[in-house]
């Protein structure tokens, strides 16, 4: 088979990384599971301004395609992008205007109008992020390149911008579970659940300060690339590292919990409480985190040997 | 479907997928990438609304299909210089390209059966051998459809366009 008919090395890792941030973008923009009951009237307006932007931009992008194509498109992506963003952003916004009427008017609880109030400031980084893309398309005529050694676009550093804002939004997830645990705590004391619920949201809490702490490493090592203090190879096994040790501190947590969790349900299964099946489950869990953690731990070995 | 699902099962069709497309477009790797590309993207969009199809890289390459015909239909009442070709990247001048674009796209406006031989044949290289068994009919019954499916296409293409030998 000719070569011509294989891809190229650099298309394929460029178009599995896109693949792969496309996933987490369409999957963050996924609904949570049905928390807050958002009118319907208010869904149907959101689509039919999603609908209509949609259709103007498309407009837009079949006018764009008789010239230099690529660019223009790309362009046109970027820009029903932010017009998607923008209405998303509008209607999220009056949503919280009115959670904000209903809860003082006692109609919803705290919770839920802060679910809502975190939602809109999460669109309106969505939106924020969606203008960077647009701007870095303009400048570079390309997709927005996410790596560590992309270089910088017309004298601006994109991927440490989107980095800033990727904090941003983690920060706003830290700020839901601290508000959860301040609520689960007024529970405990009113002894309507249990104190051990707090371990979970702990968990997530801690979760998420890795995740920062690991965006805020990669910022580093990009000031480091665009000062040319590193070269992009090291930047790219630097980062890999930063991946690593995150997904090896996440494994190792994992077990900890599980092993927790397994021998609290032994006690309950010797009590006769719960069924031989739920232990049986729970030890299927745990094998399979311990199983990464395995892996984990050889990733950084091989990482190790690399450095 | 999860992220490794997602991506592992690009991994294992996206080598199929981006030959499939090279074939059609006659190596044209700027047009190639953008219609592969545009297919995950619509594959990710369509699978998360829905469900994965039953079989991945069909799908896949029935979409990229129709993305290059609407593409060339596109451009079909514009010059062959507004078409992004790359001649370099597979020996060809642009007026190969072109060409091989054309005949494409008139295969297309083919019926389906007529189209799926003859790019059976011409685009993925089959023997008429591989093509009686996918289409569960006589090797005999290939080459007459092959025939008719040839007439159809030089009578929608000057004579000099349809003369080309096996895409290999």
């Amino acid at each position: 088979m000719s070569e011509i008919y294989e891809p190229d090395g650099q298309f394929l890792e460029r178009l599995e990384w896109q693949l792969s941030s496309e996933y987490r973008r369409t999957n963050r923009l996924k609904p949570s599971s049905g928390k807050i009951a958002v009118p319907r009237r208010m869904v149907a307006i959101t689509c039919m301004v999603g609908i209509l932007m949609t259709g103007v931009a498309m407009i837009k992008a079949a006018e764009y395609i008789q010239d230099s194509w690529r660019k223009k498109i790309e362009i046109a992506r970027a820009e029903t992008e932010v017009k998607l963003k923008k209405a998303h952003l509008e209607s999220t916004r009056e949503m919280a205007s009115r959670a904000e009427m209903r809860f003082s008017n006692g109609l919803v609880r705290e919770e839920e109008y802060r679910v809502i109030q975190i939602a809109a400031k999460r669109a309106e980084l969505d939106w924020n992020k969606s203008l960077l893309n647009l701007d870095e398309v303009k400048a570079s005529g390309a997709a927005p390149r996410n790596e560590l050694y992309a270089p910088e676009v017309g004298g601006r550093d994109f991927v440490s911008e989107r980095l800033k804002i990727e904090i941003k939004e983690i920060e706003l997830d830290l700020e839901l579970f601290r508000s959860r645990v301040e609520r689960l705590k007024q529970l405990v004391e009113k002894g309507l659940v249990q104190g051990d619920e707090f371990g979970l949201i702990q968990s997530e809490i801690a979760a998420r300060k890795v995740t920062i702490d690991k965006i805020q490493k990669r910022l580093d090592l990009r000031k480091r690339f665009v000062a040319g203090e590193i070269t992009a190879q090291e930047v790219e096994i630097k980062d890999r590292m930063t991946i690593a040790e995150r997904n090896l501190h996440l494994a190792q947590s994992m077990v900890d919990s599980l092993s927790e969790q397994l021998k609290r349900l032994k006690t309950l299964e010797t009590k006769g409480m719960i069924s031989p099946l739920e232990i049986k489950q729970m030890q299927y869990a745990l094998d399979a985190a311990q199983a990464e953690l395995e892996l984990a731990t050889l990733e950084m070995d091989v990482l190790k040997k690399l450095k | 479907m999860t992220e490794q699902q997602w991506l592992k099962m690009y991994r294992e069709t996206v080598h199929p997928l981006y030959g499939y497309m090279a074939r059609r477009t006659r190596g044209n790797r700027e047009l190639t990438e953008d219609i592969v590309q545009e297919s995950y993207l619509r594959a990710l969009d369509d699978w998360n609304r829905k469900a994965v199809p039953d079989s991945p890289l069909a799908w896949l390459k029935r979409v990229a299909r129709n993305i290059l015909i609407d593409y060339l239909r596109q451009k079909r009442w514009v010059s062959k210089g507004d078409l992004d070709l790359n001649p370099d990247s597979a020996n060809q001048t642009s007026e190969d390209q072109f060409e091989s674009l054309e005949i494409f796209l008139a295969i297309s406006t083919l019926g389906r059966k007529k189209a799926r031989i003859l790019e059976a044949f011409y685009y993925d290289g089959k023997s008429v051998r591989e093509i009686a068994n996918e289409m569960a009919i006589s090797e005999r019954a290939v080459e007459g459809q092959l025939r008719r499916a040839r007439q159809s296409l030089k009578s929608l293409l000057p004579d000099s366009k349809t003369n080309g030998g096996k895409n290999e």
